[in-house]
């Protein structure tokens, strides 16, 4: 790219939920709006859709897909959005010279199949979602051990099964949900296991505003819970996966009872035929494009790890970068969209097309429905997270903790005995190799702060994340070196 | 600290030149406390590139021509470190990854290439035998390199070690003989008192504990703080023209190796080098940004990445080895860097403030274990086996008096 680069009024990063809401929020105030995703469709992990040559019949036919559905229906295709797809957000660096006056202004690289383009933003909305949250144990990295959620997206979005058993363990409902589509696609289940204890559940009875609020989400989940039982899936409380067997492929793995601290009994252990497993033990948010400008995040164990911390209007505390949706903390996709019009209000408070008082009137009714989902989704992530000791505890010395660099629990051990002096997970990482491979320590950061955390008995904010560095997924050199 | 607080020497700074110098002292008998205001190898020592470069540097032949005389007096250390890092791995009884098989100074156009001999002979002068390479020499020596280099200079010891493993090395290997090592702990002000210094230590706080102060005594302080010693300098009374200087690094994924040397080049920032692991480590000194603090640049804080410079510092690799195009950009870091403006490194102390002893700049990865070396031999016999005079902090004194109120 020769020449100064573009520049666009407002970025946003992802196409999910929280970016279409904030988007149609922003539309019509003659701003120029530029989309930014990975996937070659819009809507994001929640509505992930088939490939536009795929008819996908009763496609995400679920009554809790129906409000994004429909703000998926207004929005994709409109012409007054730079829509770039099959596109990375390679990195995000502050502007030196901001475009306009007020305006704090960053610049991306923006990497597809055709190269690097640096794109100048006066506002950015980071809204990038979550991943799937890894839960290290022996056998994890078998080729068949999967994210639950990884197993609904080949559903939704290729309409493929990925085994021909699935055990689905984890501790977030969402297992059921995924287990239902499984059976719906034509596949089996061998089981379903939660750690929770089966009473576990019946807690949100304490809770009866959010039942209220939320009693589409909790009859939706009832409904899919007996009609597993009625397809004669095992659903099985208070146990936690231990092991995943194989070689080259898994072709069982065996679950354990866990007491309340997450703690394995040695004793009684099922061992269940499958050939492959969904782990549904939460997620992490992706919050590595606003750490790597520097803006604040602090560590939730519940709600999805680093979340990055905002003011009102959903302005992170780096100037002119907004975040909306899971990126927060875990609540969900509805909360998205409040949180994505509240952005967008905000976005066009701080370029001037809104004064605060016509912003807040916009913004005012979302606020209240956000306090509403935020009691939801604090409920719904203490509910639905595997006790605190499972995350180091079912490691045996030789599992692998970062299988990018091949780094074992022992490993990590050692180091931390060895070199005492090590406090950090940075530290850790320029140590071990932990975090320096491809995945940029996407699935170990969590454990290794975790693993650090547990032996020197600190807090995960004084171990610190790894350090989110620049680029925020790998690129081919030239890629960068023809712009 | 509750037992001792009184020792030889107190070591400011746990980068690779604190840790080295702790080693030799505390293996040479004294009692040692090395003292690291964060954790060990955390600064330039853990984040430079790792190259061992004996040739003289771009950065050092960029400057005005009558100077290359002037920073050629470098060349004593170089030869030194030679040696230094041949040994280190058995003096240390451990893996460094340290490889020696070789550098290329790279030449493009004739105007380099004159430029390129011209430092050689200079080198010849100083005893150190570069061999310069045309044409297809450099292809036949470098069959990875593009064809349009005319020349290179190809030293034959050059290599690199890995920073993360050097400083940690050292630091363990001090302890072993003896050395006491505080981490999060900041050297305050400093105090000449008698014939010792009291310096004032204050340990972070932590869970469960406020922070801490308490004071400690040296016969001898070593000021190897880096980029800042010239801060530490200050609290002592003193000044140290020392330059903070933030710099970028970059690394790619890992491949099969197909790199054995380290590329350099003779008039663009640039270091090439294949890691054991297999990455692929572009650095050179390309610039980066302190992040702004109170309206002043802010040493505490990470420097903050200049995206322009990672663009051009990969355009000059790949043109120097096209093989790299189809690498993964992986990660990119910065380091501060502490720069004296001849390029010259500080060592020794001055005649009118004994027992206040200066080690930084320079490329001070190549040359950290040399340092290390030769300031132990100063504290503790009072000479050294290479002339340290070049680089005495009293070539300050005449333009910039590096003496304040004591
Ligand atoms: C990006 C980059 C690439 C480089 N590449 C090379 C290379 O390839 N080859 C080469 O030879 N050189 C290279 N260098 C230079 C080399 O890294 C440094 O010269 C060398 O590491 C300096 O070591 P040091 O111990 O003085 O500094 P540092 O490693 O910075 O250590 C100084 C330490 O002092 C501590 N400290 C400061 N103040 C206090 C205080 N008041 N109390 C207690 N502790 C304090 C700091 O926290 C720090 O840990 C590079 C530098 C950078 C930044």
């Amino acid at each position: 790219m020769k020449g100064a680069p573009a520049q666009t009024d407002v970025l946003i990063i992802g196409a999910g939920p929280a970016s279409l809401a904030a988007a149609s929020a922003v539309l019509g105030h003659n701003l120029s709006i530029t989309i930014v995703d990975e996937q070659l469709r819009p809507g994001g992990q929640f509505l992930r859709q088939p490939p536009r040559c795929m008819q996908a019949h009763n496609w995400l036919d679920g009554r809790l897909y129906r409000p994004a559905k429909r703000l998926l229906q207004t929005i994709e295709d409109h012409p007054d959005i730079d829509w770039r797809f099959g596109t990375t957000v390679s990195a995000l660096f502050p502007d030196p010279q901001p475009p306009g006056i007020g305006a704090a202004g960053h610049s991306v690289w923006l990497t597809g199949a055709a190269g690097m383009e640096r794109l100048r933003a006066r506002t950015v909305l980071l809204a990038s979602g979550c991943y799937e949250r890894p839960l290290m144990f022996p056998g994890w990295t078998l080729p068949g051990v999967m994210g639950a959620g990884a197993i609904q997206t080949l559903l939704k979005s290729q309409q493929v099964v990925s085994g021909d058993r699935i055990l689905l363990v984890g501790s977030h409902p969402l297992q059921l949900i995924v287990a239902d589509q499984i059976l719906k696609a034509g596949g089996k289940v061998a089981g379903v296991v939660f750690s929770q204890p089966a009473l576990a559940g019946g807690s949100i009875l304490q809770h009866p505003g959010v039942l209220f609020s939320h009693f589409l989400q909790f009859t939706e989940i009832a409904r899919v819970f007996f009609r597993l039982r009625r397809a004669g899936v095992r659903v099985i409380f208070g146990s936690a996966i231990t092991e995943a067997k194989g070689t080259g492929g898994v072709l069982a793995a065996t679950i354990a009872p866990i007491d309340s601290m997450g703690g394995v009994s040695g004793t009684g252990t099922t061992e269940f035929e499958c050939d492959a497993v969904g782990l549904c033990y939460g997620f992490l948010v992706s919050s590595e494009l606003a750490r790597q400008v520097g803006a604040e995040a602090l560590w939730s164990e519940n709600r999805g790890g680093w979340l990055v911390q905002h003011d009102e209007w959903m302005e992170s505390t780096v100037p002119g970068l907004f975040v909306a949706g899971e990126v927060t903390g875990m609540a969900g996709a509805d909360a998205a969209i409040v949180e994505g019009v509240i952005a967008g209000m905000g976005i066009l408070r701080s370029l001037g097309n809104l004064d605060t008082q016509q912003a807040e009137l916009g913004a005012s009714d979302h606020r209240r429905q956000r306090e509403k989902n935020e009691r939801f989704a604090r409920c719904l992530a203490d509910l639905a997270s595997p006790p605190h000791a499972l995350w180091t505890g079912l490691m045996a010395p030789e599992t692998i903790v970062c299988r990018c660099e091949t780094v074992t629990r022992q490993e990590l051990d050692d180091a931390l005995s060895v070199h005492t002096h090590i406090q950090t997970a940075d530290a850790l990482k320029l140590l071990t190799r932990i975090g320096m491979g491809l995945c940029q320590g996407r699935l170990c950061h969590s454990t290794a702060a975790q693993v650090l955390s547990v032996t020197r008995k600190t807090s995960i904010e004084n171990v610190g994340s790894f350090h989110a560095a620049v680029p925020a997924r790998p690129v081919p050199i030239n890629k960068l070196t023809n712009t | 600290m509750t037992t001792n607080s009184a020792f030889d020497v107190v070591v400011i700074g746990g980068g690779l030149i604190g840790c080295a110098t702790a080693y030799y002292l505390a293996k040479g008998g004294a009692t040692v406390l090395m003292v690291e205001k964060g954790e060990l190898n955390r600064q330039a020592s853990g984040r430079n590139a790792g190259s061992l470069h004996f040739q003289l540097e771009h950065r050092l032949i960029d400057h005005a021509n009558g100077a290359l005389e002037q920073f050629a007096r470098i060349m004593p250390l170089n030869l030194a470190a030679i040696n230094d890092w041949a040994n280190l791995e058995s003096e240390l009884g451990t893996d460094l990854e340290v490889t020696m098989d070789g550098g290329l100074m790279l030449a493009e156009t004739a105007d380099e290439v004159a430029l390129l001999e011209r430092k050689c002979s200079l080198e010849k002068r100083w005893g150190l035998s570069t061999q310069l390479l045309y044409g297809s020499e450099v292809q036949k020596k470098a069959p990875y390199l593009c064809d349009e280099i005319q020349a290179a200079a190809f030293c034959a010891q050059e290599g690199h070690a890995n920073p993360r493993l050097v400083t940690i090395a050292l630091a363990e290997s001090a302890v072993r003989h003896g050395a006491r090592i505080l981490t999060h702990s900041r050297v305050g002000v400093l105090e000449r008192t008698g014939r010792e210094w009291r310096a004032c230590i204050v340990r972070d706080a932590a869970a469960g504990r406020d922070e801490e102060t308490h004071d400690v005594t040296g016969g001898t302080v070593v000021n190897a703080a880096g980029a800042w010693a010239g801060v530490v300098a200050e609290n002592a009374g003193l000044h140290c023209p020392i330059r903070a200087v933030p710099l970028l690094m970059n690394a790619t994924e890992r491949r099969e190796p197909f790199i054995p040397h380290l590329i350099q080049h003779v008039s663009r920032p640039l270091s090439v080098k294949q890691v054991r692991d297999g990455n692929i480590l572009i650095g050179g000194g390309w610039p980066a940004h302190f992040e702004q603090r109170h309206g002043r640049p802010d040493l505490e804080s990470r420097a903050r990445i200049d995206d322009q410079s990672i663009l051009e510092n990969l355009q000059v690799a790949q043109r120097m080895v096209p093989g790299l195009a189809s690498f993964h950009l992986l990660r990119c870091w910065t380091g501060i860097v502490g720069v004296t403006a001849d390029e010259l490194p500080v060592l020794g102390e001055v005649a009118e403030v004994p027992g206040f002893v200066t080690a930084v700049g320079s490329s001070g990865f190549t040359l950290g274990p040399t340092y290390g070396r030769l300031i132990s031999e100063l504290i503790l016999t009072g000479r050294t086996s290479i002339d340290i005079d070049p680089y005495s902090p009293a070539r300050f004194t005449r333009t910039n008096p590096i003496k304040g109120a004591h």
